[in-house]
């Protein structure tokens, strides 16, 4: 019975945490969002080299054949970041996918090239697309490989700069295997977006912090009133729960427990709602100030509401995890 | 990360479900077992307190108990897996758990020799049934302003103040009690924590009708009540510690019995709500916060097993169980209309539920009081007051 991280799953936190903060600062985030794609190219690059994109990949495809749990604890450290990076989509659910499904040459070449690989469940909202190198399309039970060059992308005016939405519109591609295979996959990429969602919100409570406890207004730190002290114990139990529950979903998908994909929808379902609930009441205790352009809350806030709703939000997953309830665990 | 018992643990589950299917009580049978304790009839009470004895006299309940005072010696993770166990078939909770899971351990850390055999062998046959002595009508959330006072007579302490919430006042034997032994010393300094038998002149009991209409809270009136000074556990005006580390003992311990006993009560609620469209993603998130809740409990247990410090997830723990209940028995009434404004004999008698649930946000700490803690020692913020 062990909850917290093995020494290695530490170093690997403590790693990435070191990374970000080093190269990913809120002004990466803010050029980033006002680039072309909303990613930041040159910190991708380093992700790659560095081995993270390749978590969760087969080490047959020179990856590191670890799993969930560990892709969690990357996506989580970059959610914390904001990070303008494609990591859930690429490492979380595409690589895990062309693993299950044998195709380690394109592993192979996504690891080599650092190639961002965007998964497209609905054409019409695909996350990720600006910047992707290729498309994963999971659709009509077939899974088939898109190249840049075969696929036209229209980008959407999206909230979230930095994880923008487009509609694409794929070619016949190249078939994989059936949809089914990649089922394990998409419940370790529910479970790295959740946690990536939890990092954010960790964000967003350690920054609302510090403004509540250095804003003073009527003579006292705002955080000294009880009314703004109840959001913020609201908000920590929101992140800390966030963080149980991800990590929860990520150890069970990692071992093939039977109730995975339960306790990815109850994850997920989770993380949406508490999303909204951090990004609103982190917006609200800041006041005027979070509202503008010039602050970096918008970032989180805007990942925040957009993560909520990639790969099904609150109420799709509330009403899976209902329909999988499989009683009283052991 | 890594969920799954050890062996050992496992063997001991395999050992308490052994013994607990062997000896179940069979009058538990289509009874609402895990309510609030003073509220049933005589003839229930006298059951429920056989059935403390058993298990006290077969040692499940002084697990952790050393081996001298007739414990088996055990770590924390043999209470929880008791009591998961326990609530996993339904039997009935031990009838002395103010006794058993403040008292004991207070005895076991800051007891005399003496103190302990007098008092412990009791709590574990419920031979002696024992009530908390903490709030007062003007010392609620603000405990530390307490002000029944207890003045030295020769060996003994008198005692004079009023103590409400009471449970179990009615049948009790004895209580402990937080009084103040020193009125000039500031607040928390002042308090000691001391044993006195309730069943002598100066104690008077006046029972407390409840919203729901049952009498489980009392008043109690302690008029010259006496008490030897040898009954005082850990220093005198040194209680404010002592109940502190009562209270830290029981961590981790009940929350997966918790769950099981959450997952019942979300059992009978899918039933009611039943397909009714406008509850489902009510429902669902009743569904997802008890998964929630459940990974927040090993979280907090592995630190627990562990010896790590109590992490910010432990704190969350009443909040969260309190607010699901509350919210689970709103949609029970909700979804009941009318049937859900009358009370029903049975098993789970919704409106009842619905009341206790009122309750659960109140005491042991208001949700505001859990609110300020978060706020104040999780998150560092200026504090409100003393």
């Amino acid at each position: 019975m062990h909850f917290g991280l093995t020494e290695d799953q530490r170093a690997m936190e403590a790693a990435v945490r070191q990374f970000a903060e080093r190269e990913i600062g809120p002004a990466v985030v803010r050029a980033a969002a006002e680039s072309a794609d909303g990613v930041d190219w040159t910190a991708w690059r380093r992700s790659a080299s560095l081995g993270w994109l390749g978590v969760g990949a087969p080490a047959t495809a020179g990856g590191l054949a670890l799993a969930a749990v560990e892709l969690a604890v990357v996506a989580r450290e970059l959610g914390y970041a904001n990070a303008p990076l494609p990591f859930v989509s690429t490492a979380a659910y595409a690589i895990p996918a062309l693993g299950a499904l044998g195709a380690d040459d394109l592993v192979a070449r996504v690891l080599a090239d650092g190639l961002a690989v965007a998964v497209v469940e609905d054409p019409e909202w695909v996350a990720d697309a600006t910047g992707a190198g290729a498309f994963l399309a999971i659709d009509g039970g077939v899974v088939t490989w898109h190249e840049r060059d075969e696929v036209t992308v229209t980008p959407r005016d999206s909230l979230d700069r930095t994880r923008r939405l487009a509609s694409v519109r794929l070619g016949a591609g190249q078939q994989l295997g059936p949809a089914h295979a990649v089922a394990p996959a998409r419940l370790i990429a529910v479970g790295a977006l959740s946690a990536e969602i939890g990092g954010g919100l960790q964000w967003m409570l350690d920054r609302t912090v510090e403004y509540a406890t250095s804003r003073v207004q009527f003579g006292r730190p705002i955080g000294a009133f009880q009314a703004v002290k109840h959001h913020l114990a609201d908000v920590l139990i929101r992140t800390e729960s966030s963080r149980s529950i991800a990590f929860h979903a990520a150890w069970a998908a990692a071992v093939g427990a039977p109730d995975a994909e339960y306790l990815a929808s109850v994850a997920k379902a989770y993380c949406s709602e508490a999303a909204l609930f951090v990004a609103g009441r982190s917006l609200q205790l800041h006041g005027g100030v979070g509202f503008t352009w010039e602050h970096d809350l918008q970032f989180w806030y805007k990942r925040a509401l957009t993560n909520a709703v990639l790969l099904g939000d609150a109420r799709e997953h509330g009403l899976r995890a209902l329909a999988l309830d499989p009683g009283i665990a052991a | 990360v890594d969920l799954r018992w050890s062996p050992e643990h496992e063997a001991f589950r395999r050992e308490a479900r052994a013994w607990l299917a062997h000896h179940r009580p069979a009058w538990a049978a289509g009874r609402r077992v895990d309510g609030r304790l003073g509220d049933e009839d005589d003839e229930t009470w006298a059951l429920r307190r056989d059935w403390h004895r058993r298990m006290g006299e077969a040692g499940w309940l002084t697990l952790r108990w050393p081996a001298e005072y007739g414990g088996r010696g055990l770590g924390v993770a043999a209470d929880v897996i008791w009591n998961e166990e326990c609530a996993r078939l339904g039997v009935p909770e031990p009838v002395n758990p103010a006794g058993l899971r403040l008292l004991a351990p207070v005895l076991l850390r800051f007891g005399s020799d003496d103190q302990r055999r007098r008092f412990l062998p009791g709590i574990a046959t419920a031979d002696c049934i024992w009530c908390q002595g903490f709030s007062e009508p003007d010392a609620g959330s603000d405990l530390a302003s307490l002000r029944t006072r207890a003045v030295r007579d020769g060996g003994d302490l008198v005692i004079t103040g009023r103590k409400v919430w009471t449970t179990l006042a009615e049948r009790g034997d004895w209580m402990f009690a937080l009084v103040r032994t020193d009125p000039h010393a500031l607040r928390h300094r002042g308090i000691s924590f001391v044993l006195l038998d309730l069943r002598q002149p100066g104690v008077e009991i006046r029972p407390i009708r409840q919203l729901g209409g049952g009498h489980g809270f009392a008043e109690v009136i302690l008029d010259g009540a006496r008490t030897p000074v040898a009954n005082v556990v850990g220093d005198v005006n040194g209680g404010w510690t002592v109940a502190a580390a009562a209270l830290e003992h029981e961590r981790g311990s009940a929350g997966l019995a918790n769950y099981v006993r959450f997952r019942r009560i979300f059992a009978d609620l899918r039933q009611i709500v039943g397909d009714d469209p406008g509850a489902q993603h009510a429902l669902a998130r009743s569904l997802v916060d008890i998964e929630v809740f459940r990974a927040n409990v090993l979280r907090s247990l592995s630190a627990v097993l562990r010896d790590e410090p109590p992490g910010p997830e432990a704190s969350v723990t009443k909040l969260f169980w309190s607010e699901w209940y509350r919210d689970a028995t709103d949609l029970a009434l909700e979804v009941l209309g009318p049937a859900g404004r009358t009370f029903c004999a049975g098993e789970r008698d919704w409106l009842v539920e619905y009341l206790d649930a009122r309750a659960g946000t109140i005491y042991a700490g208001t949700s505001e009081i859990q609110r300020n803690v978060l706020a104040e020692r999780v998150l560092g913020l200026p504090r409100e007051s003393g």
